[in-house]
């Protein structure tokens, strides 16, 4: 007897996964006490300039304030070759060279530290693991891994003096932001209208400083490591430092980039990979087991103190970018503006002066008067009502404040260092 | 008188020809048979007994002229002595050696009508010639049970003579012996799956009946292997558990998948770190210890999707036996587990075929006969095309990735003749993801057997299977750059294995074998991809080993209460050459400032053999016919290690040869547990176990595994311990059946050291990723009619270990957590309910089609069932994370006909 079967499965709706943000627990238990460790910023390079040790302490999961400055310390670089440099605390927990100094490739260096509670550090002894060098520094209009149309900054490294380096990329961006609302006029305030029975009063005055156009400095605040994208000639190319999606403001106008590359040993190299992937996901599928995060700097004393961090010593190599948003989006239209600021969208709000604003209905509440807005720095002047106003309308037009004046979002004095 | 090849009715009609001899006789009750023979002044008489020489007819003397052949049964021309009452005892006793047969002593067989059964499906069987010189009162009937469509012999089949209580059960070629009583029996068997056969066997000798057992249709909704009734008591190894395919049919499924690996997880002893997490936790080990076998190959890796389906097709799998205690003798070099999968023999006589299209994957299997009766091969063959869900996924990371996979399968079954029995296999399964634009993960496993079965006579059995099972995966990024590569890894082996079964005597089994292993893995290539990559060329040294084992062991059924299996596996592992393998000074921790030495080994030359005896020991006491009490032991060594970093096992963990640096993993297992059979197919048991193991690999903090040259630095071997106790409560038969399992057990393990480095938690037992202490599963059918059923699938586990930051710090501008002690939290409990409906066609004869619809809902309750937790940075801040597979209940209905 044949026998044929069909086995047609049907289903209705797909795999769904899902990631959820969640509280952080703050009550589990710990036989850990924070009091015992100690977080420790160090790394000397090979630039004759003031060094600089940072040292703090954790806080719990879930505290306000993360970083609590660990003071009063002495810290105390070891030359191997006899030499010493000693360290002052310049700000709380920022910890400064007396002296400029550079690490040299002949010496190995260690770090010591005592802090204020008696105990003591000190690290094993670091060195330079080879010269760091920046053969490119480059910009590329790219699809990003999750297929965001957008600029990727990328960096070619290389050492002369080891096959395979390990890099380590910090940078600080910088930004040109233009006020798209910006007029030469704002508003002076002749009678905020608190005393009873007086009328609120404004003018229209020039602008005391630079509102339209600014600048604004971030520094990078992720973990980044050259790829191992090592090519026969022991050349680490094509690592990407920084994307920036089409739709993120910081690429509108002008934008410039300096990348500073440590070049690492691989213990060092080590300490920041697992410092990113414990605190990374690439894949809800599986994680990466974290751990105890080892550094190189143990307690002299035997006791349960730990310590957080590396000292390194390291060749650092710096390179700066500029590149205008036209270079790559020419004909495009620009980024929408920072935040959820909407610079298209004005309001005319009541002055509270009746022989200037329109007629207020009856029993209708018109919302914010434009001296209620001007006290929260809510808006700019952007041009007169010039037909008369309707119901709950004013003699002004305005922009939210962001639109008109740009200093909330950067700074508007030209960085020294800034290219047009 | 002279015959040349013609048939026995021409020739008693030759015969009778043109004389006055009479033969009476049907020539129904003759088969082709072709006789010959030339006879000169013979009496008829000899010439009809010469003619009838090896047949089941019997000749009768009416007259010197007149003969009546009957069938089987003597005419007796006298009545036996003692007819009318005397002792019957004279009729038993044989008749002294030499003495002239007569009637006096013989049994005869009398068959009256009314003795015979008049239900007209019941055919009657006439077994043996009688022979008045046989004195025997009992007779031995054997044979082989086949299944009719396939032809394949089905094991632990039931034969049962309802008249006199008499029973056997078939042995794992299908064969059986019985002995019964002379005359008229009623035989029947009994198998899940399969209608009772029911024949009236009239045994007038030692005689051969094969059995052909229909697919009974009825029976699909059972759940429970019925023959394996006593099994549960009178098995004497524990913790072995038998799935078969047809069984996981009712079970609520995900996305229309049937899943074996999902079934066998809702037994007790074993549970999976969770939803799409690959591979299996066996008693508290590692995924790592468990020996996935496809008809005698190992797969490295059985399963697709990151473990969310199996890689095996289901329609071509038979079953699956999972041995998780004492595991028998002929398996080696994995601690905790084995899992025997077998494929179907395909149907000798006529095409038949299987097949599935649904919206993740299409599937068919065939079953086509080669040479009828003796031969025939399956073809199965899967294919999916999930793209479509990603892409619908409301995650941003998941939404660009792609993933796919396939599977084939091909099986040659060919029964030579009785006593030899060829099967061979070949399976690929492909799996190929990418989660980001540029980069694209594939894997793949490779398995081929063949298995030459061979009776050289009732007492002897032996087997001899060559296999070759290859595990690969390579990560490609292309992103038409300078950058291009390819990154492989593959583990490839051959084994090697000669075993025999050995009936010594009713009381012994033996079971004693060799076997010879040879692996070769490459740990890692990296290789430019395209004529303009700049990538360098990388190439970890290749790794090769031999694994032995010599094994015997002896079933032994000391006393009617008492039976005992004990067996000794003696197992080698031999690292060899070529390789360069690092010294590192002794008492200091591995790493790169500690090593001293390198050692330079040449090709075949043994850099370090480890191994040992393996004893495997069990036995049962029967304390009442329902109840038994069994205990054993048993110790294992381990060679191949995966090595992986992450908290659950991905496709890309590497597998690890045992060297000069990595020693191999051991455990030993104690087990003790009772065993009973309640009435209305109820069975129950509690069994505990505590294991131990040895050198359980584990990683460094942050370890980098892909491309590592000194990867022993970044290992750290340490101690487990696990112990727990698994309730079953299983239902055979009835409306309701199924399984209700409960298992509290720990898993723990310890990493110890001087050296801070290769210790975790202060040297201290910590539980371990997949230390989940109470699971409870639940799977039940219920039949309301004939034609619908319901099913119901529960599971609640503890949730899993994971490791709690202790604290936060700012570091360079950002914020991050920090760790301490590993998986000193849990993330919360998994409790997931599945229900199912199944509704059959009517089962009208005339019918063109059967069919069989399932409705299911998989995660009914719609629990987001939490899969891991972890803390991000993200623009400096410390976010935590929870993610989940199978958040909302998925709903699919499935419809299967059959004509």
């Amino acid at each position: 007897m044949k026998k044929t079967a069909y086995f047609i499965g049907i289903v209705l709706m797909g795999i769904y996964s899902c990631i959820e943000e969640v509280d952080i627990a703050t009550d589990l238990e710990s036989t850990v006490d924070l009091d015992d460790i100690l977080v420790v910023e160090a790394t000397i390079t090979d630039q004759l300039e003031f060094q600089s040790v940072l040292l703090s302490k954790p806080s719990p999961l879930g505290a306000d304030t993360v970083r609590i400055e660990e003071q009063n310390a002495l810290v105390l670089v070891q030359e191997s070759s006899g030499a010493s440099y000693t360290f002052s605390e310049v700000a709380p927990g920022t910890y400064q060279s007396d002296q400029r100094f550079a690490a040299n490739g002949g010496n190995s260096y260690t770090l010591q530290i005592a802090l204020e509670n008696g105990r003591e550090y000190v690290s094993t002894p670091e060195k330079l693991a080879g010269t760091s060098v920046i053969d490119d520094l480059y910009a590329d209009r790219i699809l990003s891994d999750t297929g965001v149309d957008g600029i990727g900054i990328f960096v070619d490294s290389s050492t002369p003096d080891t096959q395979f380096g390990n890099y380590k990329y910090t940078y600080e961006e910088t930004y040109k932001i233009i006020a798209p609302n910006w007029t030469a006029l704002e508003f002076e305030i002749l009678n905020d209208g608190s005393e009873p029975g007086s009328v609120p009063a404004v003018q229209l005055i020039e602008r005391t400083q630079e509102e339209e156009v600014c600048y604004n400095t971030v520094p990078s605040t992720e973990v980044i490591l050259s790829e191992g994208t090592t090519l026969a000639d022991g050349q680490s190319v094509g690592n990407l430092i920084r994307f920036a999606g089409s739709e993120n403001p910081i690429i509108s106008h002008r934008y410039s980039i300096l990348v500073r590359q440590y070049l690492q040993t691989p213990a060092a190299n080590s300490f920041y990979r697992s410092l990113r992937d414990f605190s990374s996901s690439d894949n809800i599928f599986s994680q990466v087991q974290p751990g105890l995060l080892e550094g190189n700097i143990r307690p002299v004393q035997e006791n349960n103190s730990f310590v957080l961090g590396y000292f390194e010593v390291s060749s650092v190599a710096e390179s700066r970018l500029f590149f205008d948003y036209v270079d790559f989006f020419p004909g495009e239209s620009l980024p929408p503006y920072f935040g959820d600021t909407n610079c298209d969208r004005f309001i005319i709000p009541l002055l509270g002066d009746p022989a200037r604003d329109g007629p207020v209905p009856d029993n209708v509440t018109c919302g914010q008067t434009l001296l209620e807005l001007l006290a929260q720095e809510e808006v700019e002047f952007y041009i007169d009502n010039d037909i008369p106003p309707g119901e709950c309308q004013g003699p002004y037009i305005v922009t939210f404040r962001p639109c008109g004046d740009c200093t909330v979002l950067g700074s508007n004095e030209v960085p020294e260092f800034w290219i047009e | 008188m002279a015959f040349q090849e013609i048939s026995i009715p021409q020739a008693l009609e030759k015969l009778t020809a043109g004389s006055d001899v009479r033969v009476y006789f049907q020539e129904g009750w003759f088969s082709d048979k072709k006789v010959s023979g030339s006879y000169v002044n013979q009496t008829p008489e000899f010439i009809l007994q010469d003619l009838l020489e090896g047949t089941e007819i019997n000749l009768y003397r009416y007259d010197p002229n007149t003969f009546v052949l009957t069938r089987n049964n003597i005419i007796y021309d006298q009545l036996p002595e003692g007819f009318f009452g005397r002792e019957a005892d004279s009729l038993v006793l044989p008749g002294p050696e030499g003495k002239e047969p007569s009637v006096t002593n013989v049994t005869p067989v009398f068959v009256s009508q009314g003795d015979l059964s008049t239900a007209p499906e019941v055919e009657t069987v006439r077994i043996g010639k009688q022979n008045l010189a046989d004195p025997r009162q009992s007779f031995l009937l054997s044979g082989i049970v086949r299944e009719r469509e396939s032809s394949r012999p089905l094991p632990d089949l039931v034969i049962l003579e309802r008249n006199h209580g008499l029973g056997t059960a078939t042995d794992s070629s299908g064969y059986y012996e019985i002995r019964l009583p002379a005359g008229v029996n009623f035989l029947e068997t009994r198998s899940v799956g399969k209608q009772g056969e029911r024949k009236q066997v009239i045994l007038y000798n030692d005689g051969q009946l094969d059995w052909f057992v229909e697919e009974g249709v009825e029976q699909l909704e059972e759940v429970v292997v019925e023959a394996q009734q006593d099994r549960n008591v009178e098995e004497v190894v524990s913790g072995t558990q038998v799935i078969n395919a047809e069984e996981s049919k009712d079970i609520p499924l995900v996305l229309g998948e049937r899943n074996i690996l999902d079934v066998a997880a809702s037994l007790p002893g074993i549970s999976r770190a969770g939803e799409g997490a690959l591979g299996l936790n066996v008693r508290g080990g590692r995924t790592d210890q468990n020996m996935f076998l496809l008809n005698e190959a190992i797969v490295y890796n059985p399963t697709h999707f990151f473990g969310i389906f199996q890689a095996l097709n289901p329609f071509v799998t038979q079953q699956v036996e999972i041995f998780k205690g004492v595991i028998p003798v002929e398996y080696g070099g994995r601690l905790s587990s084995v899992f025997d999968i077998q494929t179907k023999d395909g149907s000798t006589d006529g095409i038949a075929g299987e097949g599935s299209v649904g919206p993740v994957t299409a599937n068919l299997a065939l079953e086509i006969p080669v040479q009828k009766d003796k031969s025939s091969l399956v073809l199965g063959g899967r294919v999916a095309y999930s793209d479509w869900i990603l892409r619908a996924l409301d995650d941003e990371d998941l939404s660009n990735s792609t993933a796919s996979f396939y599977d084939v399968i091909a099986t040659y079954t060919d029964r030579l003749n009785e006593n030899n029995r060829i099967k061979a296999t070949g399976y690929y399964s492909k799996d190929r993801f990418s989660i980001t634009a540029d980069s694209t993960f594939r894997y793949s496993n490779r398995a081929a057997s063949v298995d030459w079965n061979h009776r050289f006579n009732e007492k002897n059995n032996a087997s001899f299977s060559l296999a070759n099972s290859r595990y690969a995966f390579d990560i490609g990024y292309d992103a038409d750059s300078n950058t291009d590569f390819n990154l492989g890894y593959s583990v490839e082996e051959t084994e090697l294995k000669v075993l025999n079964r050995f009936r010594l005597n009713d009381r012994h089994r033996l079971v004693y074998g060799l076997s010879g292993k040879y692996y070769q893995v490459r740990p890692g290539t990296l290789e430019p991809e395209g004529s303009d990559s700049d990538i360098a060329f990388q190439e970890l040294a290749k790794e090769q080993g031999l694994e032995g084992g010599v094994f015997i062991s002896d079933d032994w059924e000391a006393t009617e209460k008492l039976s005992l299996s004990a067996g000794v596996r003696l197992s080698l592992y031999t690292a060899l050459g070529p390789a360069e393998q690092t010294v590192y000074t002794p008492g200091q921790p591995r790493n790169t400032t500690t090593a001293i030495d390198t050692l330079t080994y040449d090709g075949g030359e043994t850099i370090k053999t480890y191994g040992g005896p393996e004893v495997r020991f069990s036995a049962r006491y029967l304390l009442d016919p329902t109840l038994s009490v069994k205990a054993g032991f048993s110790n294992m060594y381990q060679y191949i290690h995966t090595l992986t970093n992450t908290t659950t096992v991905s496709p890309l963990d590497t597998w690890k040869l045992s060297d000069l640096n990595i020693r191999p993993q051991t455990s030993q297992q104690v087990t003790l547990g009772f065993f009973k059979n309640l009435e209305d197919g109820l069975e129950a048991s509690v069994e505990g176990y505590y294991k131990w193991s040895q050198d359980v690999l584990d990683f460094k903090t942050g370890a980098q595994i892909l491309l590592n040259e000194a990867i022993e630095t970044e290992v750290i071997q340490g101690d487990g311990k696990s112990y727990g106790v698994e309730f079953l409560l299983k239902k055979n038969r009835g409306k309701l059946n199924g399984w209700l399992g409960y298992t509290y057990s720990r898993s723990l393990i310890r990493f110890e050291s001087p050296f801070p480095e290769e210790r975790v938690n202060n040297g201290e037992f910590f539980p371990s990723n997949y230390d989940r202490p109470h699971d409870i599963s639940l799977i039940a059918n219920y039949k309301f009619t004939q034609r619908y059923s319901a099913s119901l699938n529960f599971a609640y586990q503890t949730g899993r270990p994971v490791t709690y930051p202790i604290g936060q710090f700012n570091f360079n501008n950002a914020d991050y957590v920090f760790y301490s002690d590993r998986n000193a939290q849990r993330i919360p409990d998994y409790i997931r309910l599945d229900l199912g409906i199944n509704i059959e066609g009517n089962h009208r004869k005339n019918k063109l089609a059967h069919s069989f619809w399932t409705i299911s809902v998989y995660n009914v309750l719609g629990r987001n069932n939490p899969y891991s937790l972890f803390f991000v940075t993200e623009d400096g801040q410390v976010k935590a994370l929870q993610s989940s597979i199978f958040a909302i209940p998925i709903p699919s209905i499935t419809y299967n006909f059959k004509f």
